[in-house]
């Protein structure tokens, strides 16, 4: 019988089997130390941050499998994102909610735009020269911040309500929480869930997943893969730029985000493995967990915040040495 | 060209075997570097000149004056330059792509003016032997077998260095010189974890773990040893021989002069180093890592050299530059990413793999941000009193943006033109360029008119990231070899083209 574990390389058989040994070792630690409310909450964080991670890291490891593109300029189109999403929510002349479907559409829109634009005019003619590609969205992504700076200025934006129906409080774990963190949840889940079926059961996402193991063979049976490329670096920047906007009634918008988005993002992605779409939804997860889980360690028994700022980078440094392709990835 | 060969003939008529050997490698060495002692002669002098330039004093009493001010920008700019020499090793002759690389320049401040300002008096000379005992061990322990002997040689004689201490606590020097012994645990740790990663995930490696001692220094955890953000301060801790304060008695001139001798040091070494067997194998590993492995070289083994070798200088290059820095502390913005990203714009805009082209780019950047961020700028809201600025922009832009896409628009073009030759295709590109021109000029005109226009005065310090910026996006576009690349591949092409002509007239008769 054909499964999903039985059609799993041993690799990834015994990725998985770690991360799911990890995550356990994580809610038993922060159950036993924090108690059942806070270990609660604190879980709840880790989610949440790992599924606003998932938007800017998803772009960034699709757009790396298919064009061999590390895209460092997928923290600016988060901040873009955000601060174009921010203007049109806070100076539209409309009522709340369409306010805030017109921020997330215009903001998706543009930031869409700037990426096709991008890879039509700048990354496709560097394809032979792969290293440049890599500087030159170094580069943008600096121009880009520099924009928005310019344009915004340096101080950081106030978080915004959210509209009113997203706004209504719950109460989880004893604590009271606004709707719209849910919400950003079941975006995440919703972009990670759409994706894949993209991905897996329409004719486009096949050859996106061809495209990822063999460009030129795809290209040799008449599809034309550039034009794929093309839309796949859209797809990722939109969903970084989604990421951002849903950021705004969250936290506000700074130009610091789109640099610690981007720090996160590249960590998520090769934990996964460059180009797994599952490695990075799993991966998301567990740094969102693991980060949430060392702040709330370091709150409570160190009187420095050292470790939550630093466990991440030294769960990617870990799994490096155990498998130096990523949990997901595609061996030597 | 004339002269060079001019010289060469006349050497090839000198009749004895060793003379004649003695005057050509005397006239190599002349000629192949006589522009570069002719740049070092005006570095030195370079103080003097300003100096006569502006009427101000080289060694002026008090930290003012135009040629004090420069000393310490060159300085500075020279001690970046070494950084991005460093990096171009790495990037443009062995192609190891490190975001790492602002951890070996930190790690210079803070390792040195940790053991000189936090250590205990007492415990120095313990913490001295502790490190030194580290480092052989990892030495030993990575196996390095080819050459061992050359890790080994160097601690052997950094350790005659530190073991002749002349005061109950330790000089500067040895300080400095720890600071080295250190660096080289640094790349020999993280050169054996990540060396042996692949392309990207090296590259990923590299910059989590710069990141990561980069939040560890910034951290509040560790404030009495690194200072946090504010910095380490280190005050008169220097020796007064490396003491840029402005005196009256010259010692900023002096320093400058020590930075001038390190520059050249720096180059000279990383010139023998590409020159030499270690060299060549390095460079053959960049263009093919499997053949190099396969021809039965340890290519491992070199790449760790590289990394040590640029390590350790840009290790010394961060001790200048902390040296040189102001307000005398070490901030933890030495181990950001910034220090990682200048040195490679100005290897990519000077050129990946030259020899100069960081120095160039560095020098040319730094100081003329220096310059930039001085002056202040009006900007005329019309063009020569013509168009409207923004009309230009947009022009400007449409222009870009055109010339950018012109592989994406070549097809729609080509059928546009038909076949009517290369005059009707500039012709669409034209009317396409109006078009978007136009379309953008309608639009820009429903938002300019309520704008208040009026000639701004510009403070260029905020223009200056932006700058730097859309410079290194046309060079990555359009110049990829870099400024010195792009030069050297025209003289080259030339002297090719023209040996082929000579080709072809002796052959036409």
């Amino acid at each position: 019988m054909q499964t999903y574990w039985t059609n799993l390389t041993p690799q990834h058989r015994r990725s998985w089997l770690l991360v799911v040994v990890y995550v356990a070792l994580l809610l038993a630690i922060s159950w036993l130390d924090f108690g059942y409310n806070t270990a609660g909450q604190t879980v709840f964080r880790g989610i949440l941050l790992g599924m606003l991670v998932f938007l800017v890291a998803s772009g960034l490891s699709l757009i790396f499998g298919l064009l061999d593109v590390l895209n460092f300029a997928q923290g600016a189109f988060l901040l873009i994102g955000a601060y174009v999403g921010y203007d049109i929510y806070q100076s539209l002349d409309a009522s709340v909610e369409v306010r805030f479907l017109a921020a997330i559409g215009g903001g998706v829109l543009l930031v869409a735009a700037i990426g096709a634009v991008m890879e039509a005019g700048l990354i496709r003619p560097l394809y032979e020269r792969p290293i440049f590609q890599i500087v030159l969205t170094f580069g943008l992504a600096a121009i880009f911040l520099d924009f928005v700076e310019r344009i915004y200025g340096r101080n950081p934006k106030q978080p915004l309500s959210p509209p009113p129906l997203l706004n209504e409080k719950f109460t989880l774990f004893q604590q009271s929480l606004s709707v719209y963190r849910l919400f950003i949840i079941g975006l995440g889940l919703a972009m990670m869930i759409g994706v894949y079926i993209l991905l897996n059961r329409t004719r486009i996402g096949i050859i996106i997943r061809a495209g990822v193991q063999d460009p030129e063979m795809v290209q040799a049976l008449g599809i034309n893969v550039r034009r794929v490329f093309t839309l796949v670096f859209i797809l990722g920047s939109a969903l970084a730029a989604l990421g951002g906007i849903a950021l705004v009634p969250y936290q506000g918008a700074t130009l610091e985000m789109g640099n610690q988005f981007l720090i996160l993002a590249i960590v998520v992605v090769v934990i996964g493995g460059m180009g797994s779409y599952e490695g990075t939804a799993v991966a998301s997860i567990v740094v969102g967990l693991t980060r949430a889980v060392a702040e709330q360690l370091s709150l409570e028994h160190f009187d420095a915040p050292v470790l939550a700022e630093t466990s991440i980078l030294l769960l990617m440094i870990a799994v490096l040495l155990v498998q130096p392709s990523g949990l997901f990835g595609r061996g030597e | 060209m004339m002269i060079e060969r001019t010289v060469y003939r006349t050497i090839d008529r000198i009749g004895d075997p060793a003379l004649r050997r003695a005057a050509e490698s005397l006239a190599r060495l002349v000629l192949e570097n006589w522009f570069y002692a002719l740049v070092v002669l005006v570095l030195w002098q370079f103080p003097a000149i300003v100096a006569d330039l502006s009427g101000s004093e080289v060694t002026p009493r008090r930290p003012t004056g135009e040629s004090a001010f420069w000393q310490s920008e060159m300085a500075r700019a020279l001690v970046l330059a070494c950084l991005a020499m460093s990096y171009n090793l790495l990037f443009g002759y062995n192609g190891i792509i490190s975001f790492g690389h602002a951890l070996f320049f930190g790690a210079g401040g803070y390792i040195t003016f940790i053991l000189l300002a936090r250590v205990d008096q007492s415990y120095q000379q313990e913490a001295l032997i502790a490190v030194l005992a580290v480092v052989l061990a990892l030495a030993i322990l990575t196996r390095i077998t080819a050459r061992r002997l050359v890790t080994l040689a160097l601690g052997g004689v950094l350790l005659v260095l530190l073991l002749v201490p002349n005061t109950p606590g330790m000089t500067f020097y040895q300080a400095a010189a720890l600071a080295v012994l250190g660096s080289i645990g640094l790349s020999l740790i993280s050169g054996v974890v990540t060396l042996r990663l692949r392309g990207i995930y090296f590259t990923m490696f590299t910059l989590a773990l710069a990141e990561m001692f980069f939040v560890l220094a910034k951290s509040g955890t560790f404030r009495n040893v690194t200072g946090a953000e504010d910095g380490l301060g280190f005050g008169d801790l220097l020796p007064a021989a490396l003491n840029p304060t402005p005196t009256a008695d010259g010692s900023r001139l002096q320093m400058y002069r020590v930075t001038i001798v390190f520059f050249v040091i720096v180059f000279l070494a990383i010139r023998r180093y590409l020159n030499s067997p270690v060299g060549r194998v390095i460079v053959a590993i960049r263009e093919n890592e499997e053949r190099a492995r396969t021809i039965g070289y340890n290519t491992f083994f070199y790449k760790l050299l590289t990394m040590i070798f640029a390590g350790v200088i840009a290790t010394l290059s961060g001790v200048l530059f902390v040296i040189w820095a102001t307000d005398k502390r070490v901030h933890p913005e030495m181990l950001s990413l910034k220090f990682t990203v200048d040195p490679l714009l100005h290897t990519l805009i000077g050129g990946v793999g030259t020899l100069t082209g960081p120095v160039v780019a560095a020098l040319g950047l730094i100081l003329g941000e220096t310059y930039l961020r001085n002056e202040t700028f009006t900007l005329e809201t019309e063009v020569l009193g013509l168009v409207p600025l923004w009309q230009f922009a947009v022009g400007l832009i449409a222009a870009l943006l055109i010339l950018f896409l012109r592989r994406t628009l070549r097809p729609a073009i080509r059928r546009v033109a038909g076949d009517g030759g290369r005059w009707s295709v500039l012709g669409a590109y034209l009317a396409l360029w109006i078009v978007v021109s136009a379309a953008g000029l309608v639009i820009g005109g429903q938002v300019v008119p309520d704008l208040d226009l009026q000639d701004e005065v510009f403070d260029v310090s905020d223009l200056w990231d932006l700058f730097l910026g859309i410079v290194f996006v046309i060079v990555v576009m359009l110049l990829p070899h870099g400024i010195v690349g792009t030069w050297n591949r025209f003289w080259i092409t030339r002297r090719i083209r023209r040996m082929e002509r000579a080709l072809q007239r002796e052959k036409a008769p």
